[in-house]
């Protein structure tokens, strides 16, 4: 006789249980290899973007630069980022200085260089967080071309960006003219700056920068009075 | 007979050989160019140079003027131009300087020039703001607060990453499970042979219900 059925009966189970673990496995692996939003380690170097950019999605035609008036407050809504801004120089290394600490929910802009709205690059710093907490720009490096960014300026008009790049640079090879330059001539262009990648506990810092370029795209004034 | 076709051949590839050099030669002397902008220049004072006439797309300028060597570099595709920056060296005399670029494999010299002079030309601002009125540095702005653990929940970058890509956890859970289910289909296949062996035929076909 055959060595019965009950063993056959189990030994499919057994077979499709196996199997199942098997596919659950790789799919949890394929998952980490392909780093795909919601993987549990961020890049530390290289086009953020290009993780998350839908393909041929087609961004929004620019605006022309509008007068220049200095900004007073930032928001990304995709990123629930709300924020007030500072005007804030440069530190004795020749980088922005960001607002202190002791604001970390403050954004500073470089206020010698461009505002946001005329042609060249608007350059905003924030934290992305403090030794014990979350700071302002902790959410920066999940913005994704199209997102909006919307800049309140000292004479009351929203001026609306549209991100194109989110982009990791890190310390030692540093494109300084990537990141502080404008990228193409005539257009008024923003980026929102903070750090990322590792951090050095023994240098206090972190070993990349985040950087999200957006243009101009929208300008809405607001009626006075 | 057949020697005279073959011997015609040699010759006329060599005559090819010969001539090409020259042909080349004179074609690329003549069409790369470098400019320098600011065309005059102090010493100390930061210049770039543009070359136009070059093949490849990568290149050097070099000139007893410059600091430095310059590496040249342009958009794909060859003919287009190249482009670098330097320095003029400090302390350098008056006068005007050649600029010589090497791409393509050779040398083409004097190919433009620069001039130096102590006195700052007119159009440059007499106000020298100082060397970082634009920032060149990356910015400091984490206190690392965030960086021991990864969390998920926060679509935060502040995280610390020893290898980049894969998360150690997810890795090994995944590998794991894969290990299991191998061993598992191996035992049961083995089992499946044994009681296939059981029945005679030994020929594997069948699942384990070894009819008879």
């Amino acid at each position: 006789m055959s060595s019965g059925t009950r063993p056959a009966g189990t030994g499919r189970l057994v077979t499709g249980v196996a199997w199942a673990l098997l596919l659950l496995g790789l799919w949890l692996w394929g998952r980490e290899v392909t780093e795909g939003p919601g993987g549990s380690s961020a890049p530390t170097h290289g086009d953020i973007a290009a993780v998350g950019r839908p393909l041929g999605m087609a961004l929004p035609p620019a605006h022309e630069p509008i007068a220049p008036a200095a900004p007073r407050r930032v928001e990304v809504p995709s990123l629930g980022i709300a924020a007030p801004v500072v005007a804030r120089g440069l530190d004795a290394t020749g980088a922005i200085d960001p607002p202190p600490f002791e604001q970390p929910h403050a954004v500073g802009w470089f206020g010698a260089g461009t505002r946001p709205g005329a042609a060249g690059a608007a350059l905003l710093v924030g934290h992305v967080d403090t030794d014990t907490r979350p700071a302002v720009f902790y959410g920066l490096s999940a913005a994704r071309p199209g997102a909006k960014v919307r800049v309140t300026r000292t004479d009351g008009t929203v001026a609306e960006f549209t991100v194109d790049d989110v982009q990791v640079f890190p310390r030692g090879d540093f494109d300084a003219s990537r990141v502080y330059g404008r990228r193409e001539p005539g257009r008024a262009e923003l980026r929102l700056i903070t750090c990322g990648g590792s951090f050095d506990r023994a240098a206090g810092t972190y070993s990349a920068n985040v950087v999200v370029s957006a243009y101009l795209t929208g300008a809405v004034t607001r009626v006075p009075g | 007979m057949r020697s005279v076709p073959i011997a015609l051949r040699a010759a006329g590839a060599a005559v090819v050989l010969v001539l090409a050099p020259m042909a080349g030669g004179a074609y690329a002397d003549g069409g790369v160019k470098a400019t320098v902008t600011p065309s005059t220049a102090s010493p100390g004072a930061d210049i770039d140079v543009r070359v136009q006439g070059c093949k490849g797309t990568t290149g050097t300028a070099k000139s007893p003027a410059f600091v430095a060597d310059v590496e040249l570099t342009g958009r794909d595709g060859g003919g287009n131009p190249l482009f670098g920056d330097t320095t003029i060296k400090s302390g350098l005399g008056d006068g005007t300087y050649k600029v010589t670029v090497v791409c393509d494999g050779r040398d083409h010299r004097d190919v433009g020039t620069v001039h130096v002079t102590h006195r700052k030309p007119t159009h440059e601002p007499t106000h020298r703001p100082t060397h970082h009125a634009t920032p060149v540095a990356p910015v400091r702005a984490g206190g690392g607060g965030t960086a021991a653990f990864a969390a998920p929940a926060a679509p935060g970058v502040a995280q610390t990453t020893t290898e980049s890509g894969l998360g150690t956890p997810y890795t090994l859970l995944g590998l794991g499970l894969a290990a299991v289910a191998a061993v598992a289909v191996a035992f049961r296949s083995s089992r499946r042979q044994a009681a296939a062996s059981g029945t005679g035929t030994g020929t594997g076909t069948g699942s384990g219900t070894g009819s008879d």
